[in-house]
């Protein structure tokens, strides 16, 4: 027990090993040791009566040790649990603070969700806008070459209906018969030509005025047109455009009232009437991607005149509308398209125009089946405000 | 002499095939009939008594029977008629499609007079 408690004396005392009070204590645990670990050889009866007094006193201030280290350790004690006390408060600090900046986190973290969409949805008006620049852009420097070619064409068409006959008709005596008749036949053909050429020259033209007037066109003196015309050249551009991408054939049904012929539409509708045949075009395509060969397409236009109204029905046997898609297909930037396919904008900005001007549109679908948009105009002029 | 059907639901287009080969058609080395639609011209092809020196110059956009669809049906009853598919697109696609299906060649818009010489 003593021994244990001269070893731990020793140990506690280690940070003082330096002082003469350590050394004096270690040569007396020592001795000690020496007296109860009776070395070999020596005898147990040789007692050393100085010995024994030194014991004695290093027992004693073992004793006055113990009890200072018990006094200290009971002081350490006390720090302790103020330390751990300070620990706990600093831990709650440490905690709060923790949780109110992962609060700000979790805002932040909104925020930059917040500002990633605004950014996409910049970022995607952004590329509309240039895409729309773009191919105004490329619509202008089209446009360019191509009046010159139809202005050509036009002047080449008066020199065949004004000076040619007369030409040809003096020269033509001085040819045998055979000769005579392939003269006539090429210049009948130099009329062909022209005649040719200025018809598909006008139709590149109203092709390329469609797709400039998708770009807005503010300032411009707004046109009155006839309906009936203005929905078969949207068709015939979607057509067109359509059937040189991707070829399948189409049965188009018509059905046009009398009454329906002389009701006249801002010019302005012919996008409206594109970006509808537009969709029933894809819509078809899309059937015939998912159905194969045995499907037929076929596109329904109805005009119908109604007491103070006129219904432009416009129907496909396409892929359909589900539900859940039907109710959002005329909010801006909706679209079920692969990206980069559809802006989303086309049905928002029928329902636009339509209504600007006192009309309506729904659309009606069977999934799968068919899909009718349906428009509806007031027959009294309205004030446009678009 | 050959006869060409040309199939093209332009009419532009068939003048300006007349056009281009008319110095040729003149020598007498082949007659033409003109057709806005294949449909047209499969009926022509069934009801002709020789189908001999027929050879079918189609279009492949067309509203209704578009030229591949002419091009299969001629393959499965006429495989003796040649058929030449022209297009306004010069793609790969198309080609391919021209060539699995048994076209003799697929010429693209516009019509150049030297390979029309060439392919007759
Ligand atoms: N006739 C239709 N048949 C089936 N779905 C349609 C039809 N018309 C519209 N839709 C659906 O409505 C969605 C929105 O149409 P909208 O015209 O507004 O944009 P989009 O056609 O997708 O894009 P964009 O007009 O720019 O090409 C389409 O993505 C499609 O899912
Ligand atoms: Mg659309």
């Amino acid at each position: 027990m003593a021994l244990a408690a001269g070893y731990c004396f020793i140990v506690t005392m280690q940070p003082l090993g330096s002082s003469d009070l350590f050394i004096r204590l270690r040569t007396a645990a020592v001795n000690a040791l020496d007296l109860t670990t009776p070395s070999s050889g020596s005898s147990v009866s040789a007692f050393d009566g100085s010995s024994l007094l030194v014991t004695g006193v290093t027992l004693g201030y073992m004793l006055v040790l113990i009890v200072l280290s018990w006094i200290h350790y009971d002081q350490r004690r006390a720090a302790e649990s103020e330390f751990q006390q300070h620990r706990r408060q600093l831990e709650g600090l440490i905690s709060q603070r923790a949780e109110e900046l992962q609060k700000k986190n979790e805002e932040l973290e909104k925020k930059i969700a917040e500002i990633r969409t605004l950014q996409d949805s910049v970022v995607a008006q952004k590329k509309l806008a240039s895409l729309g620049k773009l191919s105004a852009g490329i619509a202008h420097e089209i446009k360019n070459p191509l009046n010159m070619i139809n202005n050509s064409a036009k002047t080449i068409i008066d020199f065949v209906n004004e000076s040619m006959p007369g030409y040809v008709e003096r020269v033509s005596k001085y040819l045998e018969r055979q000769e005579k008749e392939y003269f006539l036949e090429d210049m009948n053909d130099i009329k062909v030509a022209s005649e040719i050429i200025v018809a598909n020259g006008a139709r590149a033209n109203s092709i390329i005025n469609n797709m400039l007037s998708q770009v807005a066109r503010r300032g411009v003196q707004a046109r009155q047109v006839g309906l009936v015309s203005q929905v078969d050249e949207s068709l015939s551009i979607v057509y067109h455009t359509m059937r040189a991408l991707n070829p399948f054939s189409l049965e188009i049904q018509k059905e046009y009232d009398a009454e329906s012929r002389s009701f006249n539409v801002h010019e302005d509708f012919g996008r409206v009437f594109t970006n509808v045949f537009e969709n029933a075009f894809y819509a078809m395509k899309e059937k015939r991607r998912q159905v194969g060969d045995p499907y037929q397409p076929v596109l329904k236009i109805k005009i119908q005149s109604v007491p103070d109204k006129v219904l432009v029905l416009i129907g496909d046997n396409g892929i359909g509308i589900p539900k859940d898609v039907l109710e959002n297909v005329m909010e801006p930037f909706f679209t079920t398209k692969p990206p980069g396919e559809g802006t989303g904008l086309g049905l928002s900005m029928v329902h636009d125009l339509v209504t600007a001007n006192g009309g309506d549109v729904d659309i009606v679908s069977e999934p799968g089946v068919e899909t009718t948009v349906r428009i509806q105009l007031p027959k009294r002029p309205q004030e446009r405000s678009v | 002499m050959k006869k060409i059907l040309f199939v093209d639901d332009e009419e532009g287009m068939h003048q300006i095939f007349r056009m281009l080969l008319k110095r040729e058609a003149r020598e007498g080395l082949f007659s033409v009939e003109y057709f806005t639609s294949a449909s047209q011209c499969l009926a022509y092809a069934e009801g002709s008594s020789s189908l001999e020196d027929l050879v079918i110059l189609t279009d492949i956009s067309m509203p209704g029977m578009d030229g591949f669809e002419l091009l299969e049906r001629i393959r499965e009853k006429f495989p003796q008629v040649p058929v030449v598919v022209i297009s306004a697109h010069e793609s790969d696609v198309y080609l391919e499609k021209a060539k699995r299906l048994g076209a003799i060649a697929y010429l693209t818009k516009p019509l150049e007079i030297a390979e029309l010489k060439k392919l007759l």
